[in-house]
């Protein structure tokens, strides 16, 4: 589904991720050897992954990176009108965690609290909804992203267990003064494919495999997350390009034009091998979560935040922004980042 | 492509030290793996040659993915 919104800016973005990281070759110690750990982090661009002490929580994450945005005076509590937790780790079943959030983050009681369940293409679509919430809302909107998947993994899958890290990020959209320039989207969702990327167990329809004291039994495969690799590269380079190359049509730019593709860090394969199908130059097109991971819902923040640690954010005035996978769905944006604020990334301790 | 640099390029998407050529049966290779599988797809769609998941996963010899990613038989 193609929109245009304007009026509306991405003005803060923060994210974090976990001061603990660990290489492919520590990761996968029990299933590969060292040569073969080191073949497997070449052909995925991921050296080390961020993984997050096991009780800490996506919450906890994006919690530290908005009182970063709001201990430094960039945002105030009381501006903002919406909270929005974009992410497939809440903290619990029940209440939804956006509620936990706002609470702890001593936010208003009039605001609207809201958990979505994405993943990869969550950070476009944050955005979107955010503008459409603003467009009878006269405060600010926080989108709280990111996962701590490392914890879904099962022990001897070789094709998740290398690629996943932890990371948080909190992003702030607003309203422009006087209008401004247009952001245009483009949505796509394909249930049918459904069970190419899937957690069998934990919701409504089965309950996760346990031992009689409640602990969750983990040579169970079916209590993680299962990937089809092979249906999510074929997902990444035709839907996601064909919902892109439409994008740009719709926006009436060329790719020429786009001075910034940040792309979902699923691995490096996939950004270097979605840039060449768009024929747009890998240079302007970064991987730079090589030792993080891919952090679903928060890669795309992770990726701006890497940059403006690298010294290497500059002023985007056509960035374009596309999350593909879990759905399966495939989210994508053209906007102007040229006033967006980006911190540096955080480090979790 | 020709087979030469199609047999290069396999070797380098694979990371293998293994000697390749044509005929080489890939089941037999420890580097066609899942990794390799995805990797041979992404450089089919990166060079707009449309492959099936499936025949990608059916191909047993170096000369079958030569086939699919130039449609030269």
């Amino acid at each position: 589904m193609l929109g245009v919104v304007s009026g509306i800016k991405l003005s803060h973005v923060a994210s974090i991720v976990s001061k603990n990281r660990m290489s492919i070759e520590e990761r996968c110690a029990h299933l590969l050897t060292p040569k073969q750990a080191a073949r497997l982090a070449r052909g995925t661009g991921f050296k080390r992954l961020s993984i997050a002490p096991s009780e800490v929580c996506t919450s906890d994450l994006c919690y530290r990176a908005a009182t970063e945005l709001f201990d430094r005076g960039l945002v105030k509590r009381e501006e903002i009108g919406a909270l929005l937790f974009i992410s497939e780790y809440p903290d619990y079943p029940v209440p939804a965690t956006a509620f936990i959030l706002q609470g702890r983050l001593g936010l208003p009681h009039d605001i609207i609290a809201l958990d979505i369940n994405l993943g990869c293409p969550g950070f476009a679509y944050g955005i979107y909804l955010a503008s459409m919430l603003l467009s009878n809302m006269e405060r600010k909107v926080m989108m709280c992203f990111g996962g701590t998947s490392s914890r879904d993994r099962w022990k001897d899958d070789t094709s998740m267990l290398p690629l996943f890290g932890d990371g948080g990020a909190v992003a702030i959209v607003e309203k422009t003064e006087g209008g401004g320039v247009n952001a245009f989207y483009n949505i796509d969702s394909y249930g049918e494919r459904y069970d190419a990327l899937i957690t069998r167990r934990g919701g409504s329809r089965a309950n996760k495999i346990t031992d009689l004291e409640g602990n969750l039994i983990e040579t169970e495969r079916s209590n993680y997350e299962v990937m089809d690799g092979m249906a999510i590269m074929d997902f990444s380079l035709k839907e996601a390009p064909d919902n892109i190359e439409k994008l740009i049509e719709y926006a009436g730019i060329t790719k020429a034009d786009i001075d910034i593709s940040l792309f979902h860090q699923a691995n490096r394969m996939i950004v270097e091998a979605l840039a060449d199908k768009l024929k747009i130059e890998r240079e302007k097109a970064p991987f730079k979560c090589e030792d993080i991971g891919n952090t679903t819902s928060a890669s795309i923040p992770i990726c701006m935040t890497e940059l403006k640690s690298r010294g290497e954010f500059g002023s985007f005035k056509t960035a374009l922004i596309s999350g593909y996978g879990v759905g399966l769905a495939v989210s994508s944006a053209v906007l102007d980042l040229s006033e967006t604020n980006v911190l540096e990334t955080l480090q979790y301790e | 492509m020709s087979e030469k640099d199609f047999v290069n390029k396999m070797v380098q998407l694979m990371d293998t030290e293994e000697e390749i050529d044509m005929d080489t049966n890939l089941l037999n290779l420890p580097e066609w793996d899942s990794l390799s599988l995805v990797g041979f797809l992404a450089m089919c769609r990166a060079n707009d040659r449309y492959v099936e998941p499936r025949n990608v996963k059916a191909a047993q010899t170096v000369r079958d993915l030569y086939v699919m990613f130039t449609g030269v038989k």
